[in-house]
């Protein structure tokens, strides 16, 4: 394994770290990790470093990436608003130049599966992603569990509410230091329709979709098949796979959680259908 | 452990292109490996645009947490320095952000060792006669211990917000470890469970016995050094024999709802910027 610091981008404004294997294979797609929340790209508890590390020991490159305007990363220049999806973009457009790989995987963790999804719906580049804690959608059954749960606490004052309307980077404004409002990155969950379409969109171009929802989405996403539920399309689609781990908190990992969580994506990686290696 | 060769230095050296893939200097930051080949050491250097100064400064960050929260302010530290006419490199120690190593398997006298490997990274790719080395919370106290046990040699030491010592720093961990445990059992409101660690993790990283014994030996500050001392600060009073800089942002490092919100106290960069200026060449 050897790991190489790259620029790339728009006047070289991006940064990320490009982990390669003892004996790298071109056809095999490369990983991108992009930033969770406004860590930098080594992730929470240096989640990404590991995870990388362990595809390399396995035969995939992968590059973790920051952000415009997180880490090492500068704001692009002629970027009027914040969009994340045009960084990933860069960095495909650099490793398809250097012919690193054919087809990409995108992991993202919380803000980082906001960001692979609106990347997946717009580059047919891209052949899998793995949404950590992405999208959460209600259903009357979460809807009415949680209710319930409400109604029978015991200490009913501190009230979550079931999913705010957006969720933003970082996750709480009001304590950052020294950062500006304009300068808190809000993102929006598409609506429901916007969501179908697109999952019918990954569905026509045959993505490889993994959804893990842990107890950072306790809140939101209330039971195993939530997803399905809400879009009851993927039930029909073999290239999805969803995992609900709610005793896992990745956010203040313990390493036995970074190694459950860095095992799963492993395996899904390692199985990913040798169609999508070949393109 | 062997540092890099020459050639390999060249091979991890991210100004120098590899494999066919683009260079990684943009503006005057300058991605470097460096350090022991086995487990090479990641820097940024950072190269002021004009004329540069005579000293050089390192920047030792703080751990595990508090180095995340840090990692984007000390990286607006070093430009604010660079605007300045410093040379400034930061680094990652062995095991932590994008070194090599194993995060289970650190140690305070491995990191004793990184920081000269940096030290002599600074002094050799700049150039510089002297050199500052600055450190934030831990990274103060790691960077007082490698100047007094003399590892590195150095004109000037920053500490900014230094723990009076080693003990109390080890102790406020686990007083914060504490409060987000218990937090998180507030928030995990179905089914209870609390944070797990196992005996060698704190505040989410891995604390193994061969940093978390020797960290709670460290001295506060200490007076047989006869180095500049500099006390950056904005809630400590400064001990007698340091000169004192008061900082107008407050650090907020001991408050469990900022465990996750970046440090970037801008204007206490340019305060602490001008005043390394003024004292040193």
């Amino acid at each position: 394994m050897n790991e190489q610091a790259l620029a790339f981008g728009e006047s070289g404004a991006l940064f990320g770290i490009l982990s390669l294997p003892e004996t790298h294979d071109p056809s095999r797609p490369t990983v991108l990790i992009p930033n969770t929340g406004v860590d930098h790209r080594i992730g929470p508890g240096r989640l990404h470093v590991e995870l990388a590390r362990a595809l390399a020991n396995s035969g995939y490159a992968s590059l973790r990436l920051d952000n415009a305007e997180l880490g090492d990363s500068e704001r692009v220049p002629g970027r009027a608003s914040v969009a994340y999806a045009p960084d990933l973009r860069s960095a495909m457009d650099m490793l398809d130049a250097q012919t690193v790989s054919s087809g990409y995987v995108i992991i993202g963790f919380n803000s980082g599966a906001h960001d692979a999804h609106q990347a997946a719906r717009i580059d047919p580049r891209i052949v899998g992603t793995a949404f950590i804690d992405g999208y959460c959608y209600s259903t009357r059954r979460s809807w009415l569990s949680s209710a319930l749960h409400q109604l029978t606490r015991v200490n009913r004052h501190a009230y979550i509410p079931l999913r705010p309307l957006s969720r933003f980077t970082p996750q709480s404004g009001s304590l950052l230091h020294g950062v500006r409002t304009e300068e808190i990155r809000y993102f929006r969950t598409p609506s429901r329709r916007q969501m179908q379409v697109d999952v019918i969109e990954f569905m026509r171009r045959e993505l490889s979709l993994l959804y893990v929802y842990t107890a950072q989405s306790e809140g939101s996403y209330i039971y195993a098949t939530q997803l399905l539920d809400a879009f009851p399309i993927l039930r029909t689609y073999p290239q999805v796979t969803l995992h609900h781990l709610p005793a896992l908190e990745y956010r203040y990992p313990c390493r036995a959680t970074r190694e459950t969580i860095i095992k799963l994506l492993l395996d899904w990686v390692l199985a990913l259908p040798m169609r999508a290696h070949s393109r | 452990m062997p540092a890099l060769t020459r050639r390999q230095r060249r091979s991890y050296d991210c100004s120098t292109s590899r494999d066919g893939l683009p260079l990684a200097t943009f503006g005057m930051n300058t991605p470097l490996y460096f350090g022991p080949a086995a487990q090479p050491l990641f820097g940024m250097l950072h190269r002021p645009v004009g004329a540069m100064r005579r000293t050089g400064i390192l920047i030792c960050p703080s751990w595990g947490i508090e180095y995340q929260r840090a990692y984007r302010g000390l990286r607006q530290l070093a430009q604010t320095l660079n605007h300045n006419g410093f040379a400034a490199l930061r680094f990652d120690y062995s095991g932590t952000g994008d070194s090599g190593g194993d995060s289970r398997l650190v140690s305070l006298e491995a990191w004793l060792e990184d920081t000269r490997y940096a030290a002599r990274e600074l002094r050799a790719t700049t150039g510089t006669e002297y050199l500052c080395v600055l450190g934030l919370r831990f990274g103060a106290l790691l960077a007082q211990q490698a100047v007094a046990t003399g590892t590195v040699l150095a004109d000037a030491i920053a500490l900014w917000d230094a723990p009076p010592t080693g003990a109390v720093y080890v102790s406020n961990l686990h007083y914060l470890q504490e409060e987000l445990r218990e937090k998180m059992r507030l928030q995990r409101q179905r089914r209870g469970a609390s944070l797990v660690q196992a005996p060698d993790e704190l505040l989410c990283y891995d604390w193994p016995p061969a940093l978390a014994r020797p960290t709670a030996e460290l001295a506060g500050l200490r007076e047989d050094i006869a180095n500049r001392h500099i006390f950056v600060s904005r809630d400590r009073p400064p001990p007698e024999r340091a000169q004192s800089l008061r900082l107008p942002d407050p650090s907020h490092w001991g408050d469990v709802e900022r465990l996750n919100s970046p440090w970037l106290p801008s204007a206490s960069f340019g305060v602490v910027a001008r005043q390394l200026a003024s004292v040193l060449p």
